[in-house]
């Protein structure tokens, strides 16, 4: 799915074209929640850009470790790639509640701020989407940590860009079957139209 | 109930925003002078694609306000220029059912279910535009007819050029001798329309005056880094789309920024969007995309710009 041989590339490709929102579909359980407040919007993207690389780069290397272990050779010694879901789930709780008794600690403000929407991310599926796209398109150890880096940039992008068209519309007269949900998908499917668009 | 129901109408009506009914027609009347123009380099085939994407999005529209039990009346000013500038936008001798399928789509997902005139956030014409160049993509980027020799083309007359612009090419460009989209071929007619529009107040001139000096500017400072890429500065500007979209698309004031900071900074975008689009993609022209994005975040530039000005 991804190749990169640039960093540019990467950038690019990770924010806007492969956008794990517009892209995957990943994380929309989130557009429904932010409640067209983008305070709320900004919180959760400065969560994620805090908490994805630091769970993908701790899963990648549990994945590339513990999970799947490689001889000298490249014969596969020991395969325990189908706990990888499981594993990543339990890895994410961890590391969120860690992360959050961590920042309460030291930084009191910071997590008056992010505290709340961290915990949220616990049950977005962007994150384990991100690992997943992680482990199977990604080499090396740094290049996940950017990859995961740039996703949740590009997901806080396009999180925020829909909560203020959200915001805007909420004085439009909206057909009643429309409101709601089925208005964010119809916007996100036009942005995406513009990514298949580019690939013709 | 139905008290309640008729009152909320009104509210509504009220609240609706940024459209001013004299301003529509006369747009109309304008983009229908591009459409003629285009009739007379092609064929009147032309027309016929206009009129059956007006017949098209006029259905669409009074059949949803029939099934909401909603007023039509007015609004009907409002109904002529997306179907106008979605067939403006396309190659001449499209089949007549790709044009009902994209203004269709165009109208019923760009409008319609946003609330009607006024409330779109997106073009609906690009929204069209764009499903239908998913759909069919030869059809609408890859078939193009020369008007002077009736070739069919695979791009744009000048779309792969290399040479250095004479004037020979600029007047060629200017009376609608190298192939285009119906509403870019003749440039002198889109240069005149659209200073008529800027004269009239119904565009702003902040948006196509940033619009081609950014690009142009942005072209020439991407040329410095990606010589193969880039070329001329100056002829880029009539390349394909782009001229038509600054002065006809980009300026549609329902969908683009109110604040004159704004405008700027979204010609700004467009022009930046386009360039890079061009240069260093697979596609041949950006403007489309670039609209559309810079439609998409315009919400979040005003609500950031108008916070700044309250502080």
């Amino acid at each position: 799915m991804i190749e990169f041989t640039t960093f540019a590339q990467l950038i690019v490709a990770t924010i806007f074209l492969n956008n794990v929102l517009l892209f995957s579909f990943l994380g929309l359980e989130s557009v429904t929640t932010i409640e067209e407040k983008p305070k709320n919007a900004l919180k959760l993207s400065i969560a994620l850009l805090f908490v994805l690389p630091l769970v993908s780069v701790i899963s990648f290397w549990i994945y590339h470790n513990l999970l799947l272990t490689l001889n000298d050779t490249g014969e596969v010694v020991r395969d325990l790639t189908y706990l990888q879901t499981f594993v990543f789930v339990v890895t994410i709780t961890v590391v969120v509640v860690i992360f959050n008794v961590l920042i309460k600690k030291v930084f009191p403000k910071l997590y008056m701020f992010i505290g709340q929407s961290t915990i949220q991310l616990v049950a977005n599926t962007v994150v384990l989407g991100v690992l997943l796209i992680n482990i199977s398109s990604v080499d090396t150890l740094a290049n996940s940590f950017y990859f995961s880096v740039f996703a949740a940039f590009g997901y806080g992008l396009v999180l925020m860009i829909l909560t203020f068209i959200e915001k805007q519309l909420q004085q439009a007269p909206i057909p009643k079957g429309f409101k709601g949900l089925p208005i964010q998908l119809i916007i996100l499917s036009i942005i995406t139209l513009i990514l298949y668009g580019l690939n013709v | 109930m139905m008290k309640t129901m008729e009152t909320n109408n009104q509210e509504i009506k009220q609240q609706t925003p940024r459209v001013s009914y004299k301003n529509l027609v006369i747009m109309s009347v304008l983009l229908a002078i591009l459409l003629i123009l285009g009739a007379f380099v092609y064929t009147p085939y032309v027309l016929l694609m206009g009129a059956v994407a007006i017949v098209t999005s006029l259905f669409i529209e009074f059949v949803f306000a029939r099934v909401r039990k909603m007023e039509y009346g007015k609004d009907i000013y409002g109904a002529f220029a997306t179907p106008l500038i979605f067939t403006l936008l396309m190659p001449p001798e499209l089949p007549l059912y790709m044009v009902v399928v994209g203004a269709g789509f165009g109208v019923f997902f760009g409008k319609s279910v946003f609330g009607g005139l006024g409330r779109n956030i997106f073009n609906p014409a690009l929204v069209g535009y764009l499903f239908l160049l998913v759909t069919f993509p030869t059809q609408v980027s890859q078939s193009f007819i020369d008007p002077v020799t009736g070739q069919v083309l695979q791009s744009i007359g000048i779309s792969d050029f290399t040479f250095v612009g004479t004037s020979e090419h600029l007047f060629g460009i200017l009376l609608g001798q190298y192939a285009n989209t119906i509403g870019s071929t003749v440039m002198a007619g889109v240069w005149i329309v659209g200073a008529i529009l800027l004269f009239l107040k119904i565009a702003d001139w902040r948006i196509p005056l940033t619009v081609l000096l950014a690009s142009a500017g942005f072209t020439v400072i991407l040329a410095k880094f990606y010589p193969d890429q880039f070329h001329d500065a100056f002829f880029s500007l009539f390349l394909g789309q782009l001229m038509f979209a600054a002065f006809f698309v980009a300026t549609d004031p329902i969908s683009g920024p109110q604040t004159s900071k704004g405008k700027i900074l979204f010609g700004i975008g467009i022009a930046l969007i386009t360039v890079v689009i061009r240069g260093l993609a697979d596609s041949a022209e950006g403007v489309v995309y670039a609209i559309i994005i810079m439609n998409a975040v315009s919400p979040m530039l005003e609500k950031s710009l108008k916070e700044e000005d309250e502080s």
